[in-house]
């Protein structure tokens, strides 16, 4: 990895907040400095991730080096305990300079066993300091990397600016794909609301531009500022679905400016990038993710996981291809060794147009179905979104629980909207006022802060309320769902199996087999893991619910 | 998104089903009163290869002891509630001296061993089936207990499997050959055993995955040349029927892995299939309770008779597990709190958190009793 240092010489790499030039020689002798201390075997290296010199500098040398590197959010260094204790890294690498240096680290002196290809471990979504883990390969990263410049034609004359973090796999990848390209980094702080982040970026005359859902919305009250970037040739968006109004803004606003606005997709797993939609296809279709990315294969499968062949027809996408990652990871023994995925199942469902373009109908995990009706809960959000209410919908048993910010509409007006519209009983819809929305640092909805929320209300897991009428109507809902062949008020495969076994706590590497299970719960317990994943593998009773519920999807990236 | 006008069910799963269904279908006298013949017989015999195959999935993944303790679970989770009703409705019978009645049918049937005595029953449901699987299991652990025989298993699927089903057969025939057992029916574990290795040597042949013609054609072979000398030379029961019948359920688990009905037809399948015990346990009390309610209305044995056995004997007990596993997964979610268990805890003083509980110790049943 970023090998090709040495043919980019003296050409710029990045430019600092300070407007300082950093040529490659100087960043990778930079970073090879701050590692000298380090033994030369394959080391796991937990850096910062700043928009710095350094952090640059020591991400390229170490990755050049064959070291696996996690970079992780500094402003949250207490959530990287969890990590450090199951990890057991080899050093801290400290990057709020120009200059990156080594941190001792208390440490197991046993030393890591770690497969010879890996190397980066990211976080999914939302998850800084969780323990799960994706592990990337050098190949991962270089074929997607390679993906990417080919469909964006970036070139050496190109230069970027950094919106997002690098400890987000969409931040990464800005980075790698400029560097391997032998273009230009400008490296800011500043938000895209800052005059001095467009200061910085008119000064630097930057080529391209990253930026998440967020980003755009706020952009589209400033084209003004996108139109004064003359050197501009292309834009990119990725890390969430932006709304199809504002694709066919900005790919209008690209057409008219001679540059192009490129809508991707990806998930961390996919390291990250899956698909992109070609821009002159962008107004026609906003709603589309596009094409797989040169390389990769996508297609979809129903509930049995057969292939759907037909246009049209709604299925969970997958993908293949060299960027698919290498398996998860817990703590330092899963680095030693572990399954690697032929192919990805994203957990969104999708479907196929005639055109070959792909459309998202939402995240798998998001769909609910109260008295066995299915409801997306990205729909819901997005029609309140319409009406100007912002709100969190998050699904609670067989409840859709709504967190409403700000003055919006009051609490029963809203159940009762929601149960007109879905034709589904108000008291499906339990509404809560909040001040705010809480948010991740790449501006999507933080989901465990609010799942948090829904237990602290109703006690771990969600559960039915305590009156006698209330329990009686529980368990109406249930059977229903079980005359009706749903998975009911289970939402996960532990919820499935801590009902089947009666355990308090179960333990999420057993399986069913290792539970106690037999051919007098198979069969249901089948069909409830069949609701809720799709089709299960032959084996799935020696599955951990870990595994199970890996199949049932995962985060976006 | 509209619900599915069809969906995939598993063979398996669907061959479960259409045993039970055979099974109460035969009870109620249906075939009597469709094709004046006995047509519908051997759903059991389906349903113990059946069971065979699935238990041996759940039981060759371990050492031994693993085995041997799956097979206690099994052989718990199936008795003790057979049992409970077995106590409960044998002694009310017993005390109410009701006509064919002996102490000795008392206490065999309720020692689990009647099957070796006579064919008559007092509990109404059919006791040779759990007589019979307990006997084969407690066999089978004598034998597992004795030879260690797991990792062969492990080591050697297909042909440990393969020798223990030619053994149980040749067993079978045997025995048919040297002592006429059809005044109890012969419903005996060393007549049955060959349905359950059967079970085991199917799943040794399709554990991997692997489902070419040629496997395919050979399985096919066995099961039609097992049911063959099973039951027509042995002189078995209703041996063309059951041999035919055996042949229909079991025989499309190997062709199919899966298979896509209407939903009107496989929900339906799909529920029979979890509530089968529940069916097994309760279809002829039902029946006796219909038949004590239209005997006043002069209703005798018929079509329309057995048509309403058939149904009420699927429904009643599936609607019996759904609401109980219902009420048992919203206890649970509750924190063991709840209506249902409220009025027992009031009434026994009984707290989950408080009763004395052995570690490691698990209940023996639970709401997905089927």
């Amino acid at each position: 990895m970023f090998r090709n240092f040495n043919q980019f010489a003296n050409r710029i790499c990045v430019i600092d907040p300070q407007g300082r030039h950093f040529s490659y020689t100087e960043i990778m002798a930079s970073g090879r400095a701050a590692l000298a201390d380090l033994a030369p075997a394959k080391q796991l290296l937990f850096i910062e991730g700043r928009n710095t010199p350094g952090f640059v500098s020591a991400y390229c040398a170490a990755l050049d080096a064959g070291h696996l590197v996690h970079v992780f959010d500094p402003d949250r260094a207490q959530s990287i305990q969890p990590l450090i204790e199951s990890y057991s890294p080899d050093a801290l690498v400290l990057t709020d300079g120009e200059v990156a240096r080594l941190a001792p680290v208390p440490r197991n002196p046993e030393p890591l066993l770690i497969e010879d290809d890996l190397a980066l471990l990211l976080a999914t979504s939302g998850t800084t300091g969780s323990r799960k883990l994706v592990k990337i390969t050098e190949g991962n990263i270089a074929a997607n990397t390679a993906a990417i410049i080919s469909y964006l034609g970036m070139t050496g004359e190109d230069r970027g600016i950094t919106t997002l973090k690098p400890y987000y796999s969409y931040g990464l990848t800005v980075i790698n794909t400029h560097l391997t390209a032998g273009a230009s980094l400008v490296l800011s702080n500043a938000s895209v609301q800052d005059s001095i982040f467009w200061a910085q970026a008119t000064q630097h005359g930057i080529t391209n531009f990253a930026g998440v859902p967020h980003s755009y919305e706020l952009l589209k009250r400033m084209d003004s500022r996108l139109a004064a970037l003359d050197r501009l040739r292309f834009a990119t968006q990725a890390g969430g679905r932006l709304a199809p109004d504002l694709v066919r803004h900005f790919a209008r606003l690209a057409r008219q400016g001679g540059w192009r606005f490129f809508v991707m997709y990806g998930q961390t797993e996919a390291s990250p990038r899956i698909s992109y939609l070609p821009p002159e296809q962008a107004e026609q279709f906003p709603d589309a993710i596009g094409l797989p990315i040169p390389g990769g294969r996508m297609w979809l499968t129903d509930d049995m996981g057969h292939v759907i062949t037909d246009d049209g027809v709604e299925g969970e996408l997958n993908y293949a291809g060299p960027n698919v990652m290498a398996g998860y990871c817990q703590s330092a023994i899963d680095l030693g060794s572990g399954d690697r995925p032929a192919s990805l199942r994203t957990g969104d469902m999708a479907r196929r147009l005639p055109n070959g373009l792909y459309v998202l109908a939402g995240r798998k995990s998001r769909f609910v179905k109260p008295f066995g009706r299915r409801l997306n809960l990205d729909d819901i959000e997005a029609m309140l979104a319409s009406e100007g209410i912002e709100a969190a919908a998050m699904a609670s048993g067989e409840t859709l629980m709504l967190f409403v910010a700000g003055d919006g509409a009051t609490e029963i007006a809203l159940a009762e909207r929601l149960a007109q519209h879905t034709r589904l009983p108000a008291s499906v819809f339990d509404v809560r006022p909040i001040e705010r929305i809480p948010r991740l640092g790449n501006d999507k909805i933080d989901r465990m802060a609010l799942q948090r929320a829904i237990e602290a209300v109703h006690g771990t897991p969600p559960a039915a309320a305590q009156s006698p009428s209330a329990v009686l109507r529980a368990v109406w809902r249930e059977f229903s769902a079980i005359m009706m062949g749903h998975s009911g008020m289970a939402t996960s495969v532990a919820d499935i199996f801590r009902a089947t076994f009666r355990h308090a706590e179960v333990n999420k590497t057993q399986s069913f087999v290792s539970l106690g299970g037999d051919s007098m719960s198979a069969v249901t317990v089948h069909l409830q893991l069949e609701d809720l994943i799709g089709t299960l593998p032959p084996d799935w009773h020696e599955r951990s619910i870990a595994e199970l519920e890996l199949m049932k999807g995962s985060a976006l990236g | 998104m509209a619900e599915r006008r069809s969906r995939e069910v598993e063979t398996v799963i669907l061959a479960r089903a259409v045993s039970m269904v055979l099974m109460v279908a035969s009870h109620a006298r249906l075939s009597q009163a469709l094709f004046e013949g006995k047509y519908f017989y051997g759903g059991l015999d389906a349903l113990l290869a059946l069971s065979g195959m699935t238990m041996a999935t759940f039981s060759f993944t371990g050492t031994t002891s693993d085995t041997l303790r799956s097979f206690l679970r099994y052989g718990l989770r199936l008795l003790v509630p057979c049992w409970t009703i077995m106590v409960i409705w044998d002694t009310i019978v017993l005390a109410l001296g009701a006509k064919n009645v002996t102490l000795t049918l008392y206490f065999t049937e309720l020692a689990l061993i009647s099957n070796w005595f006579t064919h008559h029953r007092l509990v109404l449901f059919h006791v040779w089936y759990p007589q019979a699987m307990a006997q084969m299991l407690l066999f089978l652990a004598l034998i597992f207990r004795l030879g260690n025989l797991t990792p062969m298993i492990r080591c050697h699927p297909v042909a440990a499997t393969a020798t223990a089903l030619a053994v149980a057969l040749a067993m079978a025939v045997v025995s048919h050959a040297l002592w006429n057992t059809l005044y109890l029916a012969d419903k005996l574990p060393h007549l049955v055993l060959w349905n359950f290795m059967l079970g085991w040597f199917l799943w040794a042949m399709m554990r991997n995955g692997e489902d070419g013609i040629a496997r395919k054609l050979l399985l096919s072979a066995v099961i039609i040349g097992c049911a063959v000398i099973a039951y027509l030379p042995t002189g078995a029961e209703f041996g063309p029927v059951r041999a035919v019948w055996f042949v229909v359920i079991v025989l499309p688990v190997i062709w199919f892995r899966t298979v896509r009905l209407p939903t009107f037809l496989a929900q339906p399948a799909v529920l029979v299939a979890q509530a089968s015990f529940w069916i097994f346990l309760a279809h002829i009390f039902l029946f006796d309770l219909i038949e004590v309610m239209v005997k006043p209305l002069g209703i005798s044995r018929g079509l329309p008779l057995s048509l309403l056995e058939l149904a009420v004997g699927l429904a009643v007990p599936i609607l019996g597990w759904a609401w109980t596993t219902a009420s048992i997964r919203v206890w649970y979610s509750n924190g063991q709190r709840g209506l249902f268990p409220l009025a027992f805890r009031r009434w026994t003083r009984w707290s989950p958190q408080t009763s004395p509980r052995r570690p490691g110790r698990k209940k023996a049943w639970d709401d997905t009793v089927t």
